[in-house]
């Protein structure tokens, strides 16, 4: 390890704490109540307040994503996309999204669907 | 292009492609799509030190078309592809920074393959938020991934280099009893490759 090795190591590792202290502090700035945003590629395609509710995807084209609402979080519960991802990404609760590696997000790449969870308040 | 280039070439991509598959089983951030060891650029790392531009770059997009068909899918190729030109641009022009080892190129390798990663994914499915969301994740994995291919990928250099040196001191008497074909295409390989080291 020599010393531009060293450097090029901090400096990304800067930049990540920069652009995650960046997206914390300037985020949605979300002023209402905690929020699930759904997106469709990449427009938003429908907000829904935070209580237990199922919403269905269907793109008509074979693309179907089952999105289940809870209390206090968000999870894919279906998704007809090859790799599965956004299941295995689990549920974004109020309390994990701080910690989870996609952070508040549910991305399921193959659909081009994105599930957004606004928090109160904190973004 | 000879008969032993295209040996090395066929070892090489097999090599990569090998190791691209093996990764799937070694789950880094289980869901997360993107983050993966990158254990096939330990191969990019040995053509950019031990061989020339070109064929980094060659290896490069036969691993990514054919990993693509093989396991990836075409979507994923297209992710693939982009990171991996970005990354192989990057690490070409950073080996020949001086005080930086073949770790630091690594790890601005690793990092590169995921910012053109995201970069495509953003131009075709991810709103832009979050995009901005899972860069800082993806940088801090690149981080990671990139020390521990890094470091795979220069004691596999230094152990190639350190075996081609004693083969090169076998050579005179070449007809050794354990001579088959694999072994002397093997001891072949080796040996162009520490040759065009040394020049470099």
């Amino acid at each position: 390890m020599k010393k531009k090795d060293l450097i090029i190591i901090g400096a990304v590792l800067l930049l990540a704490a920069a652009i995650f202290a960046g997206y914390k502090i300037f985020g949605s700035g979300a002023a209402g109540k905690a929020e699930v945003v759904i997106y469709l590629n990449d427009n938003v395609y429908r907000r829904v307040p935070l209580r237990p509710e199922t919403i269905v995807i269907d793109q008509g084209n074979g693309k179907v994503n089952t999105i289940e609402i809870r209390e206090d979080g968000v999870l894919m519960r279906s998704a007809t996309c090859p790799n599965q991802d956004c299941i295995h990404q689990g549920e974004v609760t109020l309390k994990n999204h701080t910690t989870r590696p996609l952070g508040n997000w549910i991305i399921c790449l193959p659909n081009k669907v994105s599930v957004e969870l606004v928090v109160e308040g904190e973004q | 292009m000879n008969a032993k280039k295209i040996a090395r070439f066929g070892m090489l991509t097999a090599v990569a492609l090998v190791l691209g598959w093996l990764e799937q089983f070694i789950p880094v951030a289980a869901g997360v799509p993107g983050i993966k060891l990158g254990l096939a650029n330990t191969v990019l790392l040995y053509a950019i030190y031990l061989m020339d531009a070109k064929s980094a770059a060659l290896l490069m997009a036969m691993k990514v078309l054919l990993s693509g068909f093989l396991f990836a899918g075409p979507s994923a190729m297209l992710y693939s592809f982009a990171g991996g030109v970005i990354s192989l641009a990057v690490m070409l022009l950073l080996h020949r920074v001086k005080d930086m080892s073949i770790i630091g190129v690594s790890v601005a390798g690793g990092v590169s393959h995921n910012i053109g990663q995201l970069a495509a994914a953003a131009l075709i499915a991810l709103p832009l938020k979050a995009v901005v969301g899972y860069l800082p994740w993806l940088l801090l994995a690149g981080t990671v991934t990139g020390l521990l291919t890094g470091v795979a990928a220069k004691s596999a250099i230094k152990g190639i280099e350190a075996y081609d040196t004693g083969a090169r001191r076998r050579r005179p008497a070449p007809q050794s009893g354990k001579e088959t074909p694999a072994a002397s295409a093997q001891q072949g390989v080796l040996t162009i490759v520490s040759g065009e080291g040394e020049k470099a």
